[in-house]
């Protein structure tokens, strides 16, 4: 009779719990309390004593208040976090220590992975001319290079490139490139990604990808006769702006962009009249902005003498500051 | 032992056109078999979305009488909270304004699930402090009947509860999880328990779950219905690996939703960017009224640069982010869906159409074998030629007229193309056989 009494309450005592390892494991454990600390556990309105080592489940509330100097949990028993102090209780969320999501995220905040500068997104290029270039991170020793067509097959892969220096260039890979495009394979995904043993534990989320396009084969050619005539212009200034603008023609904005650039220095050099310089200004504005080079649209179109330039992009540019 | 001489016969004997025949019959099933090959080696996706791309070009992209249900609201300039992330508060009041403003629903595109902050501990946890009161005032909405959804991404399990954080936050909860890869399609929800159609355990995308808030349903033309795949057939199911609270891995299902962007552009010059309460209420069209009033409502970052989801759209070369994705998705459940043949269907139609080339050649054949001078390879490249021009115009009409994709018919026309020449590199065989050596006959 007393052994079924001591079952009984045992069995009330033990009720939470019992349906709590039925329910899941624990999503936290506590693991220092300096003072007393409280918990309610689920939906209770009961408050306890928090206990160095409870196991937290998810919606679990605690609070680290008076009498209560410093509370540590740990969620997935692998990152430390101090609970703050205060009346505020903190809700024990259900957080997947082995998430693993698919697909791609979106309209979060910014600044995940490694920061691919060129090629950009969808930009159009050409083979010869193909290089990859990246914010240098000297955290980031190692990278791991992967060409692959869009929705196809790997083209060409590089291991261990040094990831400080943000900038990689293969004439092996220039020349894979030019191969696809003479057989009119023309779009393709580079994916740049941290070295695994550079950093085991980081390393699933440093990782970028990007999407770029070849020229045809067939534009390739017409680009090269276009430049072969303009190299006939004995004026430097207009040769390069005939070049930037033969190259905007077939979308290769960088190209473009590299040739405007420097008519614009020659003409500052030159000290062309202001006339010709705001012209060229203006060219530079709007090929920066097709590269999304923002930071320089502002500079040139701050750079206007007369007054700040009423061109798209710098009041575009303008609002966004 | 009498050997029979191919060339001693007639041409247009019964048997030869018979002996042609069986052959024309094994090169079909051949080149039918060759098809599903391709359609499901690496580069099946590519023929498919090529296709689609073609078919697509098709859909009208502009009615002026066309009021568009989805609007999208653009918060890329959207002044961050102090830990420079979205501010909820901010938000909250968007979200207020829109309702009073007769919205019919809102999703707003930012992941709002909790995460670990491997870098830094101490931020493991809400995404934001001020969440948790987000999400009350989300649940008054709910409470009055309003329906309203978060994005959740990096942390979904297999555990309603993992999508926000807590079991009470999983109605909130919408995926705008997109696939890189393929965005013929976008994810419509996740389920991982083993009953497929519990409600409960149901992670619904934001597409899907605005749809669902949405009195009209398109549905598919009556009498081709059946002949249609339902995007949440077994077949159209895809397996997702999720992990538990037990970190164990579980396979989960992913059904899709199949995405008319014929509007894109449209949905992209129409977005808003009214960012505070004041905003949402002067946003009103020539009627005075509200642009929002009997939308559905989707925020999201949606400028170039701003948002961190950009994807390839096929037939575009911008990049597009991701809102704009869900934005189209939402329009095809809700306006203007498109469909696509089931797998047996376009087979059965492949062995229709190659069979009409045979058999219609067969019956030419008998027809003319006594006929002097007639030629059945003339015959056979006008059966393949029609075939191909009612291939071309069939698809065409299927997008006009049903929006249906029939995805596979660039696959069709190149079998249909293979057809006579294969079929001649298999007159070897008789040829070899009953003592010929030529390769094929000719007339």
């Amino acid at each position: 009779m007393k052994i079924g009494i001591l079952i009984a309450l045992l069995t009330i005592l033990l009720m939470p719990e019992m349906i709590r390892a039925q329910s899941g494991v624990p999503r936290a454990v506590v693991i220092s309390i300096k003072g007393k600390a409280r918990i309610k556990r689920n939906k209770s309105t009961r408050e306890e004593n928090l206990p160095r080592g409870a196991n937290l489940y998810t919606a679990d509330r605690i609070k680290c208040d008076k009498g209560c100097t410093d509370l540590k949990i740990s969620y997935c028993n692998i990152y430390p976090k101090s609970v703050a102090r205060g009346p505020s209780w903190t809700t024990i969320l259900a957080l997947n220590c082995g998430a693993k999501p698919d697909g791609t995220r979106g309209g979060a905040p910014k600044g995940e992975g490694i920061s691919i500068i060129s090629p950009r997104e969808s930009e159009f290029i050409q083979p010869e001319e193909f290089s990859l270039r990246w914010e240098p991170d000297r955290s980031v020793s190692k990278v791991d290079i992967e060409v692959k067509i869009h929705l196809g097959e790997d083209v060409w892969s590089q291991k261990g490139v040094d990831g400080s220096k943000g900038s990689f260039e293969s004439d092996d890979l220039r020349a894979k490139l030019k191969e696809n495009q003479m057989n009119n394979v023309l779009v393709f995904d580079v994916t740049l990604r941290e070295s695994k043993n550079n950093n085991e534990r980081n390393s699933e989320n440093r990782k970028q990808r990007v999407t770029f396009r070849l020229i045809s084969d067939k534009d390739q050619e017409d680009l090269t006769n276009g430049l072969r005539f303009i190299e006939g212009e004995p004026d430097g200034i207009l040769r390069a702006i005939g070049r930037g603008l033969e190259f905007n023609e077939y979308q290769l904005y960088s190209d473009a962009l590299r040739e405007i650039e420097q008519a614009l220095e020659r003409a500052y050099d030159q000290k062309a009249n202001e006339e010709t310089i705001t012209a060229i200004n203006n060219l530079a504005i709007l090929m920066n902005f097709q590269v999304y080079n923002d930071a320089r649209v502002e500079q040139l179109c701050s750079s206007q003498k007369r007054s700040r330039s009423f061109l798209k992009p710098c009041v575009l540019i303008g609002k966004q500051k | 032992m009498i050997r029979f001489s191919w060339r001693s016969r007639s041409l247009n004997s019964m048997k030869k056109i018979l002996i042609d025949f069986g052959i024309g019959l094994i090169v079909v099933l051949l080149l039918l078999g060759a098809k599903v090959l391709v359609e499901n080696s690496r580069y099946g996706p590519w023929f498919n979305v090529r296709g689609y791309e073609i078919l697509h070009s098709f859909l009208p992209a502009y009615d002026v009488n066309e009021d568009l249900p989805v609007v999208v609201l653009d918060i890329s300039d959207l002044e961050p909270d102090p830990e420079e992330k979205v501010s909820a508060q901010r938000l909250q009041e968007i979200v207020q304004a829109l309702v009073e403003s007769g919205a019919k629903a809102i999703a707003i595109d930012v992941d709002f699930s909790p995460r670990i902050d491997k870098e830094n501990p101490a931020n493991t946890g809400p995404r934001s402090k001020d969440d948790e009161q987000f999400f009350t005032f989300l649940h008054e909405q709910k409470t009055k009947g309003f329906p309203v959804f978060v994005g959740t991404h990096t942390n979904i399990g297999v555990e309603p509860e993992t999508w926000l954080g807590l079991d009470d936050n999983k109605d909130l909860a919408a995926d705008m999880t997109l696939m890189e890869n393929d965005t013929t399609a976008v994810p419509a929800w996740l389920q991982c328990d083993e009953n497929i159609d519990n409600k409960e355990t149901r992670l619904k995308s934001i597409s899907r779950a605005l749809a669902d808030s949405y009195p009209t349903h398109p549905s598919p033309p009556y009498l081709l219905k059946d002949l249609l795949e339902a995007p949440d057939s077994t077949e159209n199911l895809r397996d997702v690996i999720k992990s538990d609270s037990n970190n164990v891995a579980v396979v989960c299902k992913r059904g899709f939703t199949f995405v008319n962007y014929a509007k894109l552009e449209l949905i992209q010059k129409l977005a808003l960017q009214t960012l505070d309460r004041k905003a949402v209420f002067a946003a009103k069209n020539i009627d005075s009224y509200s642009k929002f009033g009997g939308k559905l409502v989707i925020l999201g970052k949606g400028q170039r640069d701003a948002a961190t989801d950009k994807f390839n759209v096929i037939g575009r070369n911008k990049s597009v982010a991701g809102v704009y994705l869900h934005a189209s998705a939402t329009y095809a459940l809700i306006a203007d869906p498109i469909y696509k043949f089931k797998h047996s269907v376009t087979l059965l139609l492949d062995l229709l159409i190659g069979l009409f080339v045979i058999v219609g050649l067969l019956l030419v054949r008998i027809y003319h074998r006594k006929k002097k001078g007639f030629s059945h390879h003339k015959w056979e490249n006008g059966f393949v030629t029609f075939s191909i021009l009612f291939i071309l115009v069939t698809g065409f009409l299927l997008v006009k007229l049903c929006n249906i994709l029939w995805l596979d018919f660039s696959l069709v026309i190149f079998a249909m193309l293979l057809h006579s020449k294969v079929q001649h590199g298999f007159a070897y065989i008789p040829g070899k056989i009953f003592g010929s050596r030529s390769p094929a006959p000719k007339e």
